[in-house]
C-alpha cells in the first residue's frame, strides 16, 4: 500500500534527525572534527589579517595625504598602535604555548600566582601579557580622532 | 631562578579591560553623533561601522578577561576552561570584522570622490539651468508683449483706418472757410498718428539681439559632449568630435543652442545601443557654420522621419513629443536650418546650419 508523505512533514523530520546527529558527531563519519589547535591557528590568522588590513588602511591614509588633517593623524596613530598590539598579542599567544603550567606557582598567603623566571622566554611572556599598554592607547587615539572629526563636522557642516 | 608576581600583569589586564569598555563606548557614542550630524555622509557611516566593530571587539575581549579574573578569585578557575574557547572564538570574529571594515576604507574613499565629483557637476548644471530658466522667462515675457501688441494692433487697425479715411475725405470736401476745418485737421493728424502707431505695433522687432552673443560652435559642441559623456560611457556609446581647425563664430543664445545640441545628442544616445558611435562634426559652410550629428544606430523609418519635427508627434511612451520641434524652433530663431536624414538600419544624420550673423541665412534663402 502506497503511503502519502507530505513534503513539509518530511522536511521537519529530516531537520530533527540532523539535529540529533549533530549532537553525536562521532557517529557521523562524514563530519570533520576540529581539535584545539585549529582554534588557535584561526585566532592567530585573524591577528595577522588584522595587521595586514591595518597596514593597508595606513597606506591608504598616506596615499590620500589625509595626514594633513589632525583627525586623520590621530586615526593613523590608533591604527598603528592597534597593528602593533595585534603583533604583540600574536607573540603573546606563542609565548603562552611555550610557557609550561609548572612555571606558575601560588605561594601561601598570596591569591595571585607567581611566574618562575628562568629564561628570556619567561621574561617575554611576562611583558607581552601586558598588552593593554598598547591596546588602550590605540583606542584612545581613535577616540581623539573621532572627537576632532565631530568638532569639524559641527563647525563646517557636512562639507 | 626568580619569582615574579603576576599582580602587575593582572592589574593592568583588569584595569585595561575596564578602560577599553569605557573608551569603546565613548568611540561608538561619538561616531553615532557624527552620523546624526551627517546621516548621508559616506565617511560618517563608515566611522560608525568601524566604531561598532571596535566596540564589539573591546566588549567581547574585555568581558572575557574580567570574567576570567572574577572566576579565578571566586574559586571557579575550571569554569574558565569551558568558557575560554567561546570567548576566543568571538574575539577571532571581531578581529576579522575590524580587518574587513578597515579594508573597506578604499571603497569608501572611491565613493566619496565620486560623490564630490558629482556634486561639482550638479553645481555647474544647476547654475546653467538657472541661467537658462532666466533666459526662457525673458523670452516668454518678450513674446507675450509682442503678441499683445499684435492683438492690440489687429483690434484697432480697422477703426483707425476708417476714422482716418473718412476724416481725410471730409477734409478734402470741406470748404476752405469752414469753421470746423481746423478741428477736422486735428482729427486727421491724430488718426494718422494712430495709424503709424498701429503699423509700429504690427511690425514688431522680429529678433531681439539683446541675449545673443558671439559664440564659437566647436567649443559649444564640446561643452555639450562633456555634459552627456557620462551617460554615453554608461551605455557604452562612443562620441567622437571632429572639430573644425579654425574657430566657427556665430551669433546666438548660448543656453538655447546648448539645449538644442544636448537634446539631439540625448536622442542619439537613447536610440543607439552599446558599441554604436555618434560622430559630431563642426565645419565652415558657405556663409554658415555647420554642426553635423551622425550616428550608426538603428535609424528612423521614413514615415516617422517625415513627422519628426511636428509638435506632439512621438513614438515613445511617456514622451511629450515637443523635444525635436523645440530644437527646430531654437534653430529657426537663430535664422538657421535643421535637416534630418535617416532610414531604417542606416543611422541618422542631423545637419544644422547657422548664420555667422543673425538674419543672414534667412536672407540668403
Amino acid at each position: 500500500m502506497k503511503k502519502n508523505v507530505k513534503p513539509g512533514a518530511a522536511a521537519v523530520s529530516f531537520l530533527v534527525l540532523l539535529l540529533i546527529q549533530a549532537g553525536n558527531p562521532a557517529n557521523v563519519s562524514a563530519l570533520q572534527t576540529h581539535g584545539g589547535p585549529e582554534g588557535l591557528y584561526a585566532h592567530q590568522g585573524a591577528h595577522l589579517f588584522l595587521v595586514i588590513s591595518l597596514v593597508i588602511f595606513l597606506l591608504n591614509i598616506r596615499r590620500l595625504q589625509l595626514k594633513r588633517y589632525k583627525a586623520w593623524r590621530l586615526f593613523s596613530g590608533g591604527a598603528f598602535l592597534l597593528a602593533m598590539w595585534s603583533i604583540w598579542a600574536f607573540i603573546g599567544h606563542v609565548a603562552e604555548i611555550m610557557t609550561p603550567e609548572s612555571s606558575f606557582v601560588t605561594l601561601p598567603g598570596h591569591s595571585v600566582p607567581f611566574l618562575q623566571v628562568g629564561s628570556w622566554r619567561d621574561v617575554l611572556f611576562y611583558f607581552v601579557k601586558m598588552d593593554h599598554l598598547v591596546c588602550l592607547p590605540a583606542l584612545l587615539f581613535f577616540y581623539a580622532g573621532l572627537k576632532k572629526l565631530l568638532s569639524e563636522f559641527s563647525e563646517n557642516g557636512t562639507q | 631562578m626568580t619569582l615574579w608576581s603576576l599582580s602587575p600583569v593582572w592589574f593592568i589586564d583588569f584595569s585595561g579591560s575596564l578602560g577599553m569598555i569605557v573608551v569603546s563606548c565613548l568611540c561608538l557614542g561619538t561616531a553615532r553623533r557624527i552620523n546624526r550630524k551627517a546621516p548621508e555622509h559616506a565617511l560618517a557611516s563608515y566611522l560608525l561601522w568601524l566604531s561598532a566593530a571596535i566596540f564589539a571587539f573591546s566588549i567581547s575581549r574585555s568581558l572575557g578577561h574580567i570574567i576570567k579574573h572574577g572566576l579565578y578569585f571566586s574559586g571557579y578557575s575550571d569554569t574558565w576552561r569551558h568558557l575560554s574557547p567561546v570567548s576566543g572564538s568571538i574575539n577571532t570574529l571581531t578581529f576579522v570584522v575590524i580587518g574587513a571594515v578597515t579594508l573597506y576604507f578604499r571603497q569608501i574613499e572611491t565613493i566619496m570622490n565620486r560623490m564630490s565629483r558629482d556634486r561639482d557637476k550638479i553645481t555647474v548644471f544647476s547654475r546653467e539651468l538657472l541661467e537658462l530658466n532666466r533666459d526662457i522667462e525673458s523670452i516668454v515675457s518678450e513674446r507675450t508683449r509682442v503678441e499683445m501688441g499684435l492683438r492690440f494692433a489687429h483690434e484697432i487697425r480697422n477703426p483707425a483706418m476708417i476714422i482716418g479715411g473718412l476724416a481725410r475725405r471730409m477734409d478734402k470736401n470741406m470748404p476752405e472757410e469752414s469753421p470746423d476745418r481746423e478741428r477736422l485737421k486735428q482729427i486727421v493728424d491724430q488718426s494718422e498718428k494712430l495709424e503709424t502707431l498701429v503699423n509700429m505695433l504690427d511690425q514688431p522687432e522680429k529678433k531681439s539681439s539683446g541675449k545673443f552673443e558671439a559664440l564659437e560652435l566647436s567649443a559649444l559642441v564640446e561643452d555639450v559632449i562633456t555634459i552627456v559623456q557620462d551617460e554615453a560611457d554608461r551605455k557604452g556609446i562612443i562620441i567622437i568630435l571632429d572639430r573644425a581647425p579654425s574657430p566657427l563664430t556665430f551669433q546666438g543664445n548660448r543656453h538655447l543652442i546648448k539645449i538644442a545640441f544636448m537634446h539631439i545628442l540625448r536622442n542619439g544616445l537613447e536610440s543607439c545601443a552599446s558599441g554604436d558611435t555618434i560622430q559630431v562634426v563642426t565645419e565652415a559652410g558657405e556663409r554658415t557654420v555647420i554642426a553635423k550629428f551622425e550616428d550608426n544606430g538603428p535609424g528612423i523609418p521614413q514615415e516617422i522621419a517625415d513627422h519628426i519635427f511636428d509638435p506632439f508627434f512621438t513614438t515613445r511612451e511617456g514622451s511629450t513629443g515637443i523635444g525635436l520641434p523645440y530644437v527646430k524652433q531654437i534653430i529657426e530663431e537663430h535664422n538657421g536650418s535643421i535637416v534630418l536624414s535617416s532610414s531604417k538600419n542606416t543611422g541618422t544624420l542631423i545637419l544644422i546650419r547657422l548664420p555667422p550673423l543673425l538674419g543672414e541665412l534667412s536672407r540668403q534663402e
